[in-house]
């Protein structure tokens, strides 16, 4: 099948991916096909596999015993600082705000409110069929409405 | 029933040290393993391996779920391997003492051997394994080591690397290549026409 027949120079590049499985399961049938018929190739594989094999040598290590607790000493530590750093921070923060916060409110309501109150009295328009009220005494009342009366 | 990381990961977010706690039982011999045969010196690799686990701790918020877990700490792994090796190359007079104390180490490896002539056939073997990975470039180097002792598979490896699964194999092959013919120069492997 002319299309399925590989060459040595698309084959060689994947032969560490071949031998590793790290290829789509239709391109190792490919190689697996070329190798059948390519000495050549098929020893290429082979001596990357003994090479494999051979790194073996150098045999596996493993964390020291005591490793796991100085790694949790070392994170309580920190999150026990970055706690304290937190609550630091927050404890400056309501510092600074909280005597802020009260200036503002105070500046706002002695300041700004009645100025705010201000223009809006003196730019309302005046209409004619607008009521004023007088405040006046409960004597002036008497008075007015003995008047009224007589 | 057995968390998964990512799930160990996502309490830890949340400031659950006890799940971090299982996670570093989990893992810590297999980083361990990682840096040792990247940088090959066990006390530096000891430290380089408190320091992964400290940075995936104080990096937690910056975990996404979709990541595994597994790619992730080995992407932090390889990183201080990476800063370590380029120290190196810059202060290669403090590596030297290191590297002659470390290579005094005989018991640090998990399988021993009862016969004296057979052990130090073993940590001959080793000893030349050690130099031929170490004369590898830096990416060549952790790639190799992530495939062959940690069987990372190559999309773990490309994202711990930051680079392409493409560029992984590539970066086997090449890995793979040049230790033959370092193995061959040893004597631990025989040689053959080299048309590699």
């Amino acid at each position: 099948m002319p299309g399925y027949n590989l060459k040595c120079e698309q084959v060689k590049p994947l032969l560490s991916a071949y031998l590793d499985r790290e290829l789509p399961i239709w391109k190792i049938g490919l190689i697996r096909l070329h190798l059948r018929r390519c000495p050549e190739c098929a020893h290429q594989v082979a001596e990357l596999q003994r090479t494999s094999l051979a790194l073996k040598a150098w045999g596996e290590v493993r964390a020291p015993a005591e490793m796991r607790d100085k790694i949790m000493r070392r994170i309580q530590r920190f999150a026990a600082r970055s706690e304290a750093s937190r609550a630091r921070w927050k404890f400056r923060i309501m510092k600074v705000m909280a005597p802020l916060t009260a200036l503002i409110v105070t500046l706002a309501w002695f300041l700004v409110i009645p100025l705010f109150y201000h223009s809006i009295t003196r730019n309302r328009p005046v209409r004619s069929t607008e009521i004023s009220v007088t405040v006046i005494s409960e004597s002036e009342l008497s008075k007015i409405i003995g008047r009224g009366r007589s | 029933m057995r968390s998964s990381d990512e799930e160990l990961m996502l309490r830890c977010k949340n400031g659950d040290v006890n799940a971090f706690e299982l996670l570093v039982s989990r893992y810590q011999d297999a980083v361990m393993n990682f840096i040792y045969h990247t940088i090959g010196d066990y006390h530096r690799a000891e430290d380089l391996c408190q320091e992964t686990f400290i940075k995936v701790f104080k990096n937690a918020r910056g975990y996404r779920s979709k990541n595994r877990f597994k790619s992730w700490l080995f992407k932090i792994a390889a990183n201080l391997c990476r800063n370590e090796l380029r120290y190196r190359r810059r202060h290669p007079s403090d590596s030297l003492e290191r590297i002659i104390e470390s290579e005094g180490n005989a018991d640090i490896f998990v399988d021993t051997s009862p016969m004296p002539d057979e052990l130090f056939e073993r940590k001959e073997k080793a000893m030349l394994v050690k130099r031929a990975i170490e004369c590898l470039p830096e990416n060549q180097r952790l790639a190799i080591v992530m495939r062959e002792y940690e069987s990372l598979r190559y999309d773990e490896i490309a994202y711990a690397l930051g680079c392409s699964v493409g560029a992984v194999k590539s970066i086997i092959h090449r890995a793979r290549q040049n230790l033959r013919k370092i193995l061959v120069r040893y004597g631990l492997e025989e040689g053959y026409n080299a048309r590699i």
